[in-house]
């Protein structure tokens, strides 16, 4: 092969290795143009974040729902499900994001919340792929089951929010399976706190104590024997 | 001459490619610092901290008989706001720059966490990560329990757009997902710190003690995630100590 031959396979070579390299953390999904440049910029600062975790292994479930605990494979999972982001207030002054599966199930809204609350770094991301997993159509969006009424956590107190006492029990707010968007989320979560080697810890204790929170939304015992036995036996 | 020329031209291309290629793998290399780019100084200018003045002595408390803050001290106060500003919980300089916390350092943090607005949840609470390292590590002193203590017996935050104000906006089920966590951020950190305290087993007794009397207040707290913590951690505490 002539020299300039090989130059041109070089340069090549060197191209499509900085195209493969930098396409996991490629953003698939497009922004609406009403999207807010601040906005924007914090989902994809939090996702390159995602984009970055390595993992030493990952759980039985994880595998089964996510793969490897590492930042390729949730840029994927994310990209798969969602096609767009736009803004919405989501019917809640609360929301931080959702996904309305009966309008457009591939995208996601996000709501002004967003930025505008200061929740950790891994609690929005934690939103974003619990919203994630709303979006399969083929799992009938993973709809989330009824909490009992009354709603009790171990000690056998009522689970409800302390300053509106607003009350779980009987609200759609539970699920019923690890491979939910409850399940799912905090299985990624507390395997980002188990297994991530380049996390803060930081990351890693606010990964816990978020996942240790969405459990609480496990109601069927089979399912919480399951992640019990998956993720908190050890 | 002209395949001379093009030959030429390509090589000086390569060069470059080449170059380009370096530079990229190696900004690569740092991940970390490149996920904290997209909300990083940048954002100083366009999304500064809201700082609200809001003198309390027991929040900013042990400022007496401290030696002046030195430079090094400062520096360190400039390097946590700049980092509380960018939004990225993942930067290593979290691991890394705030390790050897002195007296003047903490009363600085002491006093940052005071000025922030009771809304700035995840920023408060990082400031109490931080100091509670050390305290975990240290075992600290009656100043570092003394914040502790105000810090776990703070006004519950009412709601993320106003601590002062029930939401406006109602609740559900599904906007609520975590919430109750980022409402308690700053006290489910102390709490996470003194069980760290209480685990590595190099407390000294004063150190136990106070830790005890801070879990004592905790348990009070109207919050249910701050009493819950705080009674599984002395729950573990008297398994541990066969009482």
């Amino acid at each position: 092969m002539k020299k300039s031959n090989l130059l041109g396979v070089g340069i090549l070579g060197v191209i499509v290795g900085l195209a493969l390299a930098s396409s996991s953390a490629r953003a698939d999904y497009s922004f609406d143009n009403d999207v807010p440049a601040d906005i924007k910029a914090q989902m994809i600062a939090d996702m390159q974040f995602i984009g970055t975790v390595q993992g030493t292994t990952a759980s039985p479930l994880h595998q089964q729902i996510f793969g490897n605990a590492d930042g390729p494979t949730y840029t994927k999972f994310f990209n798969d499900r969602v096609q767009s982001v736009g803004m919405s207030d989501c019917g809640m002054g609360n929301a931080v994001a959702c996904v309305n599966a009966g309008f457009d199930s591939s995208k996601m809204w996000l709501t002004e919340n967003f930025i505008k609350f200061s929740h950790p770094q891994i609690a929005r991301i934690m939103v974003m792929f619990h919203e994630s997993r709303h979006t399969e159509d083929n799992n009938d969006n993973w709809p989330h089951a009824t909490c009992p009424s009354p709603f009790l956590d171990p000690s056998g107190n009522e689970i409800k929010s302390i300053w509106t006492g607003y009350s779980l029990a009987g609200e759609p707010g539970c699920d019923v399976t690890p491979f939910g968007s409850y399940g799912s989320s905090m299985i990624m979560l507390k395997n980002i706190q188990k297994f991530c080697t380049n996390c803060t810890d930081k990351v890693k204790m606010d990964a816990g104590l978020y996942a240790d929170d969405q459990f609480k939304r496990i109601i069927d015992s089979t399912a919480v024997q399951q992640i019990t036995t998956d993720l908190y036996s050890n | 001459m002209i395949f001379r020329n093009v030959k030429r031209a390509g090589f000086v291309l390569a060069v470059l490619t080449v170059t380009l290629a370096s530079s990229f793998f190696w900004m690569r290399a740092r991940a970390p610092h490149v996920s904290s780019m997209a909300g990083g100084p940048k954002d100083d200018k366009s999304r500064p901290l809201e700082i609200v003045p809001e003198p309390q002595a027991s929040l900013a408390a042990g400022t007496h008989a401290l030696p002046s803050p030195r430079p090094e001290d400062f520096a360190k106060d400039r390097l946590l706001s700049e980092i509380l500003t960018a939004r990225n919980d993942n930067d290593p300089r979290l691991d890394r720059e705030f390790n050897a916390l002195t007296p003047a350092m903490r009363r600085l943090f002491r006093e940052r966490y005071a000025e922030l607005a009771s809304e700035k949840r995840n920023e408060r609470g990082t400031i109490v990560y931080l100091l509670g390292r050390q305290l975990a590590r240290t075992g600290g002193d009656a100043d570092d329990f003394q914040f502790f203590d105000a810090v776990l017996t703070e006004s519950p935050c009412l709601s993320m757009a106003d601590c002062a104000h029930h939401s406006a906006g109602g609740a559900d089920s599904h906007s609520e997902m975590g919430t109750e966590i980022s409402l308690a951020y700053p006290q489910l950190v102390a709490l996470v710190s003194i069980e760290h305290l209480i685990e590595n087993g190099r407390a000294s007794a004063s150190s136990l003690i106070q830790a005890r009397q801070a879990l004592a207040l905790a348990v009070k707290s109207p919050v249910q995630a701050v009493a819950n913590k705080a009674r599984a951690i002395q729950a573990t505490l008297s398994r541990a100590s066969g009482s």
